[in-house]
């Protein structure tokens, strides 16, 4: 029931440019899961190119703050808005957009690999089988492809989930404890991709347990700690 | 526009495509429907007695109300997995309109459930001593109403998927909107055997197909927004 201010989590300034006005605005929201507020006046801005790590003990209201941003809950008080614009009033720009990568993997277990990457990347509009077959070998599932999805470890779903970024594109990534279950090759991909991200100009919101390690990433991180 | 037509019709396309393959995969929830019609109506020569005149007047009703449980049974497919593996919010959260999203589940789920029971109806008929002359009335009429039954059936389900056991719940919401496609459906199989006619039935049928078609993908789409909130 804390609520959290504005200058109460701690930020670490990133390298960026003054004159970009922010893309991603969240103005005093509050969240809520069942009858317990879990944060109120949560405001922030991120603008491209920038990195934002929320922190917090479990039950804390991470994935709460990251289903509003994405638009999955409306919260009980305040606004989030992309590029300016409510996300609830032009929820189809910013759906097309932003890509969301729950904690839930989003796979179906009796599809194969491919068979998964191809339906999430023709339901994003990617028509092109090169950018799949590519996807899947960048995240070292080539010769897991054609097994299904019931037989992957948890590690690789979790791979093939995040396979989702890669075939989207989408500018604003949020992800919710994206290195659950990942070894630390598979930690040194995703981190690549988040760093070509941001280079490209794009935004991450990430949930994580864990510190960041690479250096390049934790410059142009922001980190907002729920109490 | 051309682009969003294409971009929208890709999007059923797949999702047909998808839920069709699921399902031929998951083998037991494609025969458990079609297994529990086919035993519940053979189950009648045997309880009920073998003279055809009784069967013929009760059958009617038999493969209408076994074809609709059948239905109802199978319901919950539309979106339970989807659901709890987490697909559900991806599918929510795609930039295609939610409702071409759901129309392409909801025509895969008829597929793999409605079509199948009309298409073996007839074989059940028989075993009702179901004078083969009115067999295509019966498959008319389980072709315009079972559409009918998965898309009503998706609103239902869409509003009881989050909870543990939606089961009679479910039922209890969607079992009033069944009644007139059963009474419809029921009465025109019957008056067909009577050698009466049955346009005014099947347009009503068809009338309620429409009238589905038009709404419940929509009131089907705003259910999941607020089951996943």
């Amino acid at each position: 029931m804390t609520p959290l201010n504005t200058h109460e989590y701690t930020t670490t300034e990133p390298q960026q440019t003054d004159t970009a006005p922010p893309s991603l605005q969240v103005d005093s929201v509050q969240g809520a899961r069942g009858d317990r507020i879990l944060f109120s006046s949560l405001s922030f801005n991120l603008s491209r190119g920038q990195l934002l790590h929320i922190t917090g003990p479990n039950g804390s209201g991470k994935t709460t703050l990251l289903r509003i941003l994405c638009g999955l809950l409306t919260p009980l008080d305040g606004m989030v808005r992309w590029h300016g614009h409510d996300i609830r009033s032009s929820a189809s720009t910013h759906r097309r957009e932003c890509t969301y990568i729950g904690h839930r993997d989003g796979l179906k277990s009796e599809l194969t690999a491919l068979e998964n990457l191809q339906v999430n990347a023709q339901m994003s509009g990617c028509h092109d089988t090169k950018v799949v077959s590519d996807s899947i070998r960048l995240l070292g599932l080539w010769e897991y492809q054609d097994l299904l999805v019931g037989h992957l470890s948890a590690g690789q779903r979790r791979r093939l989930a995040l396979g989702r970024l890669l075939v989207k594109r989408a500018v604003l990534w949020i992800l919710d404890e994206p290195f659950t279950a990942i070894d630390v090759d598979g930690r040194d991909i995703i981190e690549a991709q988040l760093i070509s991200h941001l280079q490209k100009d794009g935004i991450v919101v990430l949930t994580s347990h864990q510190a960041l390690s690479h250096p390049q990433l934790r410059e142009r991180c922001v980190t907002i700690s729920l109490q | 526009m051309d682009g969003v037509h294409n971009s929208a019709m890709t999007a059923f396309t797949t999702i047909f495509r998808r839920d069709v393959k699921l399902a031929l995969r998951h083998r037991s929830e494609l025969i458990n429907p079609l297994a529990f019609f086919v035993i519940v109506v053979s189950l009648f020569p045997l309880g009920l007695s073998t003279d055809s005149r009784t069967l013929l007047q009760v059958a009617p009703a038999v493969l209408w109300i076994s074809a609709l449980l059948a239905t109802m049974l199978s319901l919950e497919s539309i979106f339970r997995s989807d659901y709890e593996d987490g697909s559900l919010e991806q599918l929510v959260l795609s930039d295609h309109p939610l409702f071409v999203i759901v129309l392409g589940k909801v025509a895969a789920h008829w597929c793999t459930t409605g079509l199948l029971l009309t298409l073996i109806s007839p074989a059940l008929a028989i075993s009702l001593a179901f004078p083969t002359q009115n067999l295509g009335i019966l498959v008319w009429t389980l072709l315009l109403g079972t559409p009918t039954l998965s898309l009503i059936g998706s609103i239902g389900v869409a509003l009881t998927v989050g909870l543990r056991r939606g089961g009679i719940l479910l039922a209890l919401l969607i079992l009033p909107l069944y009644i007139p496609i059963l009474i419809f459906g029921a009465s025109a199989v019957d008056m067909s055997i009577d050698d009466l006619d049955v346009a005014g039935q099947l347009y009503l049928l068809a009338a309620l197909l429409v009238l589905s078609f038009t709404l419940a993908p929509f009131a089907t789409a705003a259910a999941l927004r607020v089951t996943l909130e």
